[in-house]
C-alpha cells in the first residue's frame, strides 16, 4: 500500500539522518513536543531556525571580510549560532562551530596550545584567520546540506499524511 | 526522568496536609514522585530567551511540564511583563546573554526589588564558565542550568518555588503562633 510505503520511507529517511550524524538526540526532544495540539512543531521550529540563522551567517560573513578580524565579535556571533543549532539537534553544524570558536580563541592568544602566538605573531595570526575562514566555509556547507536533507524529510512526512512520524522505541 | 526518593515526614499547615511516603511503603524497587502527593498548583514561568527557535522549544517543554508560560525575547520586555502584574509570575527562567539588558542585569533588578526578590530566578547558558555561574548564584539566582536544557530539569523547577513559599509560610506561621501566645498571656494577666 502507498501509505505503508510512505511511512517506511519516512522512517528510513529519519533514521539515516541520525546514522549519518546530521542530527542528535536533541531532535528527538523536538519530536516529543509534537502532538495533536502542535502537529507541525518540528517543521515550524526548524523553519524558524533557518530564518534566524541566515541573518547570523550574513553577519559572520561580513565580519570575516574585514581586513583585521575582530575575534571577540566573531566568537560572539558563533556562540549564538552554535546555541541555536544545538537546540534543534544539528550535530555536524554544532561540531564545526566548536572548531571555529577554538580558532577564534587562538586568534585572541588563548586556546589551542600548538598555535602559540609568541614570537610568531604575524604568521600565527594569518594562519588562524585562514583557518577561521575555511572552517566557516565548512559550516556553511554542513548547514546547507542539513537544510536540504530536512526539507526532503519534511516533504516525505507531509506526503505520508498526519501522525505519520515514526516513533522509535527509546 | 524526575523521580526522587523522599524521606518520610509530615507537617500540618493550616488545613494543608503534606505527606511524604518512603520508598519502603510503596515497594522497594519503585521511586516516589513528589508532585503526585503535593497539592497541585499551576506555576507561571517567565521565560526570557533571545534565540527564537530555542525560545519556542523551551516554552513548549515548559508547557509539557504543565507550567503556564510567558515567553519574551529580551530583558527589558521581561521586566515590563513582570511589572504589569497580569501574569503573576512564580518563577523566572532567563538566558544569561540577552539583547537590551543582560540576564545578569535582570537578575540584579529582580533581587533589588522589594516584592520581586522573592521570585526564584533560574539562569541558563550554553557557556559553562564557573565564574559566571558563581557570580549569578552569589547575586541571588536560585539555580543555573547548562543548555541544552532537558525536560527533567524543567520539570523540577517547581521545587524552587515550593521551597521559597514553604520557608516564607513557616516563618509567618511561627510568628503568628508567637504573637497569639503573647496576646493570650496578656489577656490572662489582665484577668488577674
Amino acid at each position: 500500500m502507498e501509505r505503508t510505503r510512505l511511512r517506511r520511507q519516512v522512517a528510513l529517511t529519519r533514521q539515516s539522518l541520525f546514522d549519518q550524524g546530521f542530527l542528535d538526540e536533541q531532535f528527538i526532544q523536538l519530536e516529543d513536543l509534537q502532538d495533536d495540539a502542535n502537529p507541525n512543531f518540528v517543521e515550524e521550529v526548524v523553519t524558524l531556525y533557518y530564518r534566524d540563522s541566515a541573518r547570523l551567517i550574513t553577519n559572520i560573513e561580513k565580519a570575516l571580510e574585514k581586513n583585521s578580524l575582530d575575534f571577540n565579535k566573531l566568537d560572539g556571533f558563533m556562540h549564538q549560532f552554535k546555541g541555536s543549532s544545538s537546540s534543534i539537534g544539528a550535530k555536524k553544524v554544532k561540531a564545526e562551530c566548536t572548531l571555529f570558536r577554538e580558532y577564534c580563541r587562538a586568534g585572541n592568544g588563548e586556546g589551542l596550545p600548538h598555535l602559540s602566538v609568541q614570537g610568531l605573531n604575524g604568521f600565527a595570526w594569518i594562519h588562524t584567520s585562514c583557518r577561521c575562514t575555511r572552517t566557516f566555509q565548512q559550516i556553511k556547507k554542513e548547514y546547507a546540506t542539513l537544510k536540504r536533507k530536512l526539507e526532503a524529510y519534511f516533504q516525505v512526512v507531509r506526503q505520508a499524511g498526519p501522525a505519520e512520524t515514526a516513533c522509535w522505541p527509546k | 526522568m524526575g523521580e526522587v526518593v523522599v524521606s518520610s515526614s509530615s507537617e500540618e499547615e493550616e488545613g494543608m496536609v503534606v505527606e511524604f511516603e518512603t520508598e519502603k511503603d510503596i515497594g522497594s524497587s519503585e521511586v516516589v514522585r513528589w508532585e503526585e502527593f503535593l497539592p497541585r498548583m499551576v506555576l507561571s514561568v517567565l521565560l526570557v530567551e533571545a534565540d527564537d527557535s530555542t525560545r519556542q522549544i523551551i516554552a513548549a517543554l515548559l508547557r509539557k511540564c504543565s507550567y503556564r508560560v510567558a515567553a519574551v525575547p529580551d530583558g527589558l520586555m521581561a521586566w515590563e511583563t513582570l511589572k504589569d502584574g497580569h501574569h503573576n509570575i512564580d518563577l523566572i527562567l532567563t538566558e544569561v546573554e540577552l539583547p537590551s539588558i543582560s540576564g545578569y542585569a535582570l537578575l540584579t533588578l529582580v533581587m533589588e526589588h522589594d516584592v520581586y526578590k522573592n521570585i526564584p530566578v533560574i539562569m541558563m547558558s550554553s557557556h559553562d564558565s564557573i565564574s559566571m555561574v558563581l557570580n549569578c548564584l552569589l547575586k541571588g539566582a536560585a539555580d543555573f542550568l547548562i543548555k541544552p536544557v532537558r525536560k527533567n530539569e524543567l520539570r523540577n523547577l517547581w521545587q524552587h518555588v515550593w521551597k521559597r513559599q514553604t520557608v516564607c509560610f513557616t516563618f509567618k506561621l511561627v510568628l503568628f503562633i508567637f504573637l497569639a501566645w503573647f496576646v493570650f498571656l496578656h489577656m490572662i494577666m489582665e484577668v488577674y
